[in-house]
């Protein structure tokens, strides 16, 4: 079973790198974006388990 | 919730001349030990809901009197500092009504709460990462660390910078400037992001520089933030 993708929105990077390396710790994929607009779009294009912002 | 509170405290000046001599309830300032009365020792007037009587000015000797007889930083005004809240007093007992404070108040640029807030939230987060052993002790955490520290100390710099505003004893650097070349500074942190919206950005031959005088401060801080200067490419 492959690791879940993670999609953190967070306009801050630094706050983003912190949540990326916890979630990364504990075997999480992350992806990153930083307008809330294009969240949508990554959902349908690759699919998501769960969501941060 | 701001506005109101300092409306309300306009109105009970305006009805009662600011009598200290009534406690007005908990919270709101603190009773006085022997508060004298009014100058002129009349009632309140009668009409008091009816309708806001013409401002009374007050001689501006006994002022400072008055405002000493009770603790300011007890107004019920969120989010305004003591110099502030006593300014606002000061301008009810001159003329009446608060009102020309209350315009700085909401001109005030609601960013910098905000702009605190995300460097501490930086730290926080990078210190937890740290000590949970999530990242590692090294030179690019120290740095980071480091430029955060460096951030919030130029936010509270601002932040002094204000409330000597807010007391009057801010100093105005005043520097000659450009504002088209502003404009067009600020337009370039946004230009990427204009593209990809399909909008473009042209330059009129009005829009050429133009050296003016004005404060500096002013226009940065509600054009530029941290945010805005970080997001955009």
């Amino acid at each position: 079973m492959s690791s879940p993708l993670i999609l953190i929105v967070e306009d801050e990077m630094k706050i983003a790198e912190v949540i990326r390396d916890y979630l990364n710790r504990f075997g999480f994929k992350t992806s990153w974006l930083t307008q809330g607009d294009t969240v949508i779009p990554f959902v349908y294009e690759f699919g998501i388990s769960f969501a941060v912002k | 919730m701001l506005f109101r509170d300092i409306v309300e405290i306009s109105v009970d000046a305006h009805d009662h001349g600011f009598p200290l001599n009534h406690d007005p309830g908990p919270g709101l300032f603190s009773s006085p030990p022997k508060p004298p009365l009014h100058p002129d020792n009349r009632p309140p007037p009668d009409d008091l809901v009816q309708g806001m009587p013409p401002p009374r000015p007050m001689d501006k000797n006994h002022i400072n009197d008055r405002i000493s007889l009770f603790d300011a930083s007890k107004m019920p005004v969120a989010g305004v500092s003591r110099n502030v809240k006593e300014n606002i007093l000061k301008e009810i007992l001159l003329n009446g009504q608060g009102i020309g404070y209350l315009g700085v108040i909401k001109n005030k640029p609601p960013s910098k709460p905000h702009e605190l807030r995300t460097p501490l939230s930086i730290l926080q987060g990078e210190i937890e990462a740290l000590q949970d052993g999530v990242r590692p002790w090294d030179d690019k955490a120290l740095q980071s660390l480091h430029s955060e520290v460096s951030h919030i100390n130029t936010i509270v710099d601002d932040l002094y910078s204000l409330s000597l505003a807010d007391c009057g004893g801010l100093s105005f650097n005043m520097e000659t400037i450009d504002p088209v070349l502003i404009l067009k500074q600020t337009l370039s942190l946004f230009r990427t992001r204009f593209e990809k919206m399909g909008m473009d950005i042209r330059e009129t031959p009005e829009a050429q520089n133009h050296p003016g005088r004005g404060l500096r401060i002013v226009i940065d801080f509600p054009v530029i933030t941290r945010e805005n200067n970080e997001v955009a490419p």
